[in-house]
């Protein structure tokens, strides 16, 4: 280390400069790296910069990040960063701070000369720094021989690659002001999360408002509506074919009014949310094929996305629809003399996958395990045969209105209505040993049972685990399913339950925002309908969604049409190789792989779609590609929007260069298969299809 | 990490058939398989294979296998409310007539399992009675105690399918026994470089195994990407897929993805052809209006009828019905079911008949776990445990039951609960050990298949010749 250029010796004359540089808003951080020595260096300060870069033995890293050089250009919560030198331990080091500890500590070294101030920054809270802030990791090298070295990266890989060299992560310690690219890649990250795809105008909007607002702006949007349809005889008339049986005895009417709220809705948030839900409390066409109950049940789910998850749980137990779908409708009391029992059905699924699951949970998901280190049970056989006890009794609502006598036939008109003498009045025992006392009517035994399982400790992490696998991804660290179960469990005004309040903490969380992810299983893959909703969003596509309802089935995904209550992928799916949670896999295999890529190509390489005729008010499905044909001269700007749009500018270069390479190949005058070349290469990616 | 072997190979060949800018790669990968089985050992000369019918939901085996002797089926009838004012018992008088050969007493068939009966007869199909998830041999006194391990969350769906699946039940299991049992017996399928397993019912947890080694297939219409053409635009963009597939990421999901999409466009160059070719005489075997198992099981038929294209000794397939969860409205329900499975099942018989190998594919069935003997509100049965099963095939000692038919009495000795939940009396891993022993795993291979089995000391039930 005897040759390190002593920097330091400048150092009066750099501060002397820097307090008559002019003061913009914000200065940029620039970083050098000395390669004789192996050491970074960091500054802030324009006299110094200027004397680096007249430093024949440093050179500039390329990195830089933007600080604010006062504090009145610095926002609320910054404070100063202190720096220290210390040119005589080896090699000339620069430490900088906004760690009072920290700096204190410093100062007590006498090798460590205190240097002033040169920017002021926020620091990181739990490792993470606000919205629109950039968060700095600080390296720190020893070698154990009085060879030390602090260097500041603003991505993750640079932190990697000098961890890769043995460089210690201290983490994120400092929060800058966000460039715009960091800034911008954010949002479009947070619209994949919480819509159903970017568009132009949604990027501006949230540039414009900045992320908390737009969330509390989507928290009042105007909501969508399912369409209105009668109630229809339980067996499809013989009478009734065509688009009759279609719009009476399929769900085609909601799956295509669903596609249409998605692709056009302004209450996008509250759409994605519902569209969460439907995915953990789930019913489904293989069963409920009469669209007027399905657009009612769905409703409910548009009502209270952002409500309370207990009158979720109430209005959904109380669904003809789930009524039909898990056999709670005119479940009766067990009859001893015919040794008939009550349905366990909707208890079990209710019990295991709607509220509490199958094991006992910390806060944060992690199982609790007893002291043979085994998983917990939540409940046991018998407490499904008491809760299936206490939903007897309920039957469907007379058909044209009334109260319900006796049970009836398949109406889902409204919500289920109690039969008492088809009710079990004697006395169950619920979860943790709670006992119902007998003689209470179908009525107060249900609610008793859902506050019962309302107030179960599992159903925060429960709920907020499976919520922040639906928007952000499949493998969400503990740490932040306790932060966002924390908010369900109390949203801060000692209510349990605040939707709201959830994802509101879901799509604020650091590990939702900020950088690009480094994190090896960050993310999760697009599903089907979201790929649908992105392609058509991101191009600027106009559709009627008739064919798009179409060919979701092939992709394994036909809108409220799962399987079966476990919906179409369970929460829990590992990749076999990693052990990674990665729950969208379970539909993904070489057969849904070639319907993602046909459909992307007869919707993007293909001409438009010509309208139904059959369905009133058919549009067909068409993209406008004059946008994309005006850039396709230029295939690098073509493809670089594209990117943006579709991987929030997470694309690598070696993926655009393909792509670049692939559009150079088409002939500069043909802009239509140019644009279509690029998106049809932007959308098959799978650096694209998975979202992080 | 997440390349393997198998994938790195695939991924390689992608890459070599990329460069050669052809759409098509089929030649390429046949001079491949045949320059490399030169240099390899020999594999096997016969071909075997294994087809899994998995019924989701939870088949009801107390109506498909029913005993028909006046005692013990009134016994039956009169736990499930009778035949009338929604009871779920099958009438005596319909039930379709067998006389299991080494069982002194008459059972029947579903009514719709008729033409089925024809197998039975010719000695072709066999019933496992009672087989179930088990972590260890286990009686009524020992599961009420609480002796021993019982399997984890009995009685639900997701977990008990998932064990039926991987054929461990003490602790949650990350690849299926048909996964593992491809993991060892690929070996002997040489160089060819196609999966050893297809599914045509998507993805199944049954088919993973510590190496990627299934391809999903659809159960009708073409496999492979469409919208391409000869001209230099078009080949310029498959191009430039490929290469995207061929990237490395730091994201392993983007990896798995592109691990997907790779062996996609691998194994579609081979089996495209063979399911979009003709295959008449096949097709006439299938009933009409076909169904979506009579599809899928058409399609398995007609990937055995190409092995020869293939190239696989050793297969095995994954086909599903699912609807089985019959709470309510039970008797409808699986009368649809079973009229669909029962001719899809004797048509694929009759397919293995008619190509010469039906000695060489055995058909066996799984299901999440059986039903409450015990009739349940609304005319079904709930969630229960051991259940019957069926296995088809030339090699199959058929005509006769395997395991022990339970006692029908509800709490009695086979009841763990009072409503007819059957404790098993065979295992998973025996069922599945006798079929895995069938297509070529040595009792030395058979733990790695199957890591329990030595808790079980039958390993082979005897159902295979």
């Amino acid at each position: 280390m005897r040759n390190t250029v002593r920097i330091f010796a400048t150092l009066s004359v750099a501060l002397a400069m820097q307090a008559g540089a002019s003061s913009a808003a914000t200065a940029d951080a620039v970083e050098y790296y000395h390669a004789a020595s192996n050491h970074y260096f960091l500054t802030a300060s324009p006299g110094e910069v200027a004397f680096m870069d007249g430093s024949p033995n440093w050179r500039r890293t390329g990195a830089s990040f933007k600080v604010w050089p006062t504090a009145a250009d610095a926002p609320a919560g910054a404070v100063a960063a202190c720096v220290y030198n210390a040119p005589v331990i080896g090699a000339d080091v620069r430490f900088y701070s906004v760690d009072m500890g920290e700096c204190d500590f410093l100062s007590t070294f006498d090798l460590a000369s205190y240097g002033g101030v040169q920017f002021y920054a926020v620091p990181a809270v739990n490792g993470a720094c606000a919205n629109d802030l950039q968060p700095i990791r600080r390296g720190f090298f020893d070698n154990g021989q009085g060879n030390i070295n602090f260097r500041y990266s603003t991505t993750l890989s640079a932190a990697q690659d000098s961890m890769d060299r043995g460089w210690n992560d201290n983490g994120v310690t400092l929060c800058v002001p966000g460039t715009s690219m960091a800034r911008r890649a954010d949002i479009i990250r947070l619209l994949r999360q919480a819509t159903f795809g970017p568009t132009d105008e949604l990027i501006s909007r949230v540039e414009q408002l900045g992320i908390n607002a737009w969330l509390a702006e989507q928290f009042v949007a105007p909501k969508s509506a399912y369409p209105d349809l009668p109630y229809v005889a339980f067996n499809r008339p013989d009478t009734c074919t065509g688009s009759c049986s279609r719009d009476n005895y399929t769900l085609f009417p909601v799956q295509v009014r669903f596609l249409q709220n998605a692709y056009t809705g302004q209450d996008q948030l509250r759409q994605r949310v519902a569209f969460a839900l439907s995915q953990i409390i789930v019913t489904s066409g293989i069963e409920v094929n009469h669209p007027y109950g399905m657009a009612r049940y769905q409703q409910i789910l548009l009502d209270h996305a952002f409500g309370n998850y207990r009158d979720v749980l109430y209005h959904t137990t109380l669904s003809p629809v789930m009524g039909r779908f898990l056999d709670m409708a005119n479940s009766n009391k067990p009859d001893v003399a015919r040794g008939i029992s009550a349905n366990e059905n909707f208890a079990r699924e209710l019990l295991q996958l709607f509220s509490v699951g199958l094991y006992d949970m910390n806060m944060d998901g992690t199982l609790k395990t007893n002291q043979a280190g085994e998983p917990i049970p939540t409940y046991s056989q018998t407490t499904v045969e008491n809760f299936a006890r206490v939903f007897t009794g309920w039957t469907y609502p007379p058909v044209g209105g009334g109260t319900a006598t006796r049970n009836n036939g398949v109406n889902y008109e409204a919500p289920m209505q109690a039969v008492q003498s088809n009710h079990d009045t004697n006395a169950k025992t619920l979860l943790n040993g709670v006992v119902l006392p007998a003689g209470r009517t179908a009525e107060q035994d249900l609610n008793a049972a859902l506050d019962n399982i309302f107030n179960h400790p599992n159903v925060p992490p429960f709920v907020a685990r499976q919520l922040i696998q639906k928007l952000v991804g499949g493998s969400p660290s503990p740490a932040y399913v306790g932060r966002v179960a924390a908010v369900f469990a109390n949203n801060g005004f000692f209510q349990r339950g605040d939707l709201r309040a959830v994802v509101q903490a879901i799509l604020t969380d650091p590990e939702a925002r900020g950088d690009l992810k480094a994190t090896a299983n960050y993310g999760h893959l697009v599903e089907p309908i979201l790929l649908t909703t992105q392609m058509m969003r991101g191009l600027g596509g106009t559709s009627d969604g008739v064919y798009e309802s179409r060919q979701l089935g092939s992709m394994a995904q036909s809108i409220f049409s799962a399987p079966s209550v476990f919906n179409f992928y369970p929460p829990d799916r590992k990749l076999p190789a990693t052990g990674s949670t990665a729950p969208e896999f379970a539909i993904l295999n070489t057969g849904t792989v070639f319907a993602r890529a046909n459909f992307i190509n007869n919707i993007v390489m293909g001409n438009a779609i010509a309208a139904d005729t059959s369905v009133t008010g058919a549009t067909g499905t068409r993209i406008d590609w004059t946008p994309w044909q005006a850039l396709a001269g230029n295939p690098a700007a073509l493809v670089d929007k594209l990117a943006w749009t579709f991987t929030a500018g997470s694309l690598s270069d070696s993926a655009r260069n393909i792509i670049i390479t692939a559009v150079n190949a088409v002939s500069a005058t043909d802009t239509l298969t140019r644009a279509k070349t690029a998106a049809y290469l932007v959308l098959n990616a799978s650096q694209t299809q998975v979202e992080r | 990490m997440n390349n393997s072997p198998m994938i790195l190979t695939r991924r390689a060949f992608l890459q070599s058939a990329g460069a050669l800018a052809g759409v098509s790669a089929l030649g390429t990968l046949q001079g491949l398989g045949l320059s490399n089985a030169l240099a390899q050992s020999a594999p096997p000369s016969d071909y075997k294979a294994l087809v899994c019918i998995f019924l989701f939901g939870g088949n009801d085996g107390n109506n498909w296998v029913i005993p028909r002797d006046n005692a013990a089926y009134n016994l039956y009838s009169s736990a499930r409310g009778g035949t009338t004012n929604g009871g779920i018992a099958i009438a005596q008088s319909a039930l379709v007539a067998i006389n299991p050969r080494s069982v002194s007493a008459g059972f029947g068939l579903h009514p719709q399992f008729a033409p089925m009966k024809s197998v039975w007869d010719a000695g072709k199909l066999a019933v496992l009675c009672n087989v179930g998830p088990l972590v260890e041999p286990l009686t009524k006194s020992e599961y009420s105690q609480g002796v021993k391990d019982r399997p984890e969350q009995l009685f639900s769906h997701s977990d008990q399918q998932a064990q039926w699946q991987a054929a461990i039940s003490d602790q949650a299991a990350r690849t299926g026994w048909g996964g593992r049992l491809a993991d060892v017996i690929d070996v002997q399928n040489g160089a060819s470089t196609m999966p050893m397993i297809a599914s045509v019912a998507g993805s199944a947890f049954f088919t993973i195994g510590n190496t990627p080694n299934t391809v999903a297939i659809p159960s009708t219409g073409s496999f492979g990407l469409t919208g391409f053409n000869t001209t230099t635009a078009s080949t310029a963009r498959l191009n430039a897929l490929r290469e995207l597939l061929l990237l490395n990421s730091s994201n392993e999901f983007v990896r798995e993805a592109d691990d997907i999409f790779a062996q996609a466009i691998d194994s579609s160059n081979v089996i495209n052809p063979i399911i979009t070719g003709a295959t008449t005489s096949l097709n006439s075997l299938f009933p009409t209006p076909a169904t979506s198992i009579s599809n899928q099981l058409l399609q398995v038929a007609r990937l055995i009828n190409a092995r020869a294209t293939i190239g696989l000794k050793r297969q095995i397939f994954f086909v599903s019905l699912g609807g089985f969860d019959t709470h309510a409205g039970q008797i409808n329900t699986q009368d649809g079911l079973f009229a669909q499975l029962a001719p899809a099942m004797k048509a694929f018989y009759d397919a293995t008949v008619q190509m010469g190998v039906a000695d060489q594919v055995t058909t066996f069935t799984l299901s999440d776990f059986g039903r409450t003997l015990k009739l349940a509100s609304g005319g079904g049965s709930d969630h229960a445990w051991g259940n019957h099963h069926l296995i088809m095939g030339g090699a199959v000692r058929g005509g006769d039951f395997y395991g022990r038919f339970p006692d029908h009495a509800l709490g009695g000795p086979d009841d763990v609960s009072t409503n007819g939940r059957w404790l098993p009396t065979t295992s998973v891993d025996q069922y599945a050990a006798t079929l895995a022993r069938w297509l070529g795993v040595s009792a030395s291979d058979m733990p790695l298949v199957l890591p329990n089995i030595g808790r079980f000391s039958n390993t082979n039930l005897g159902f295979l010749g």
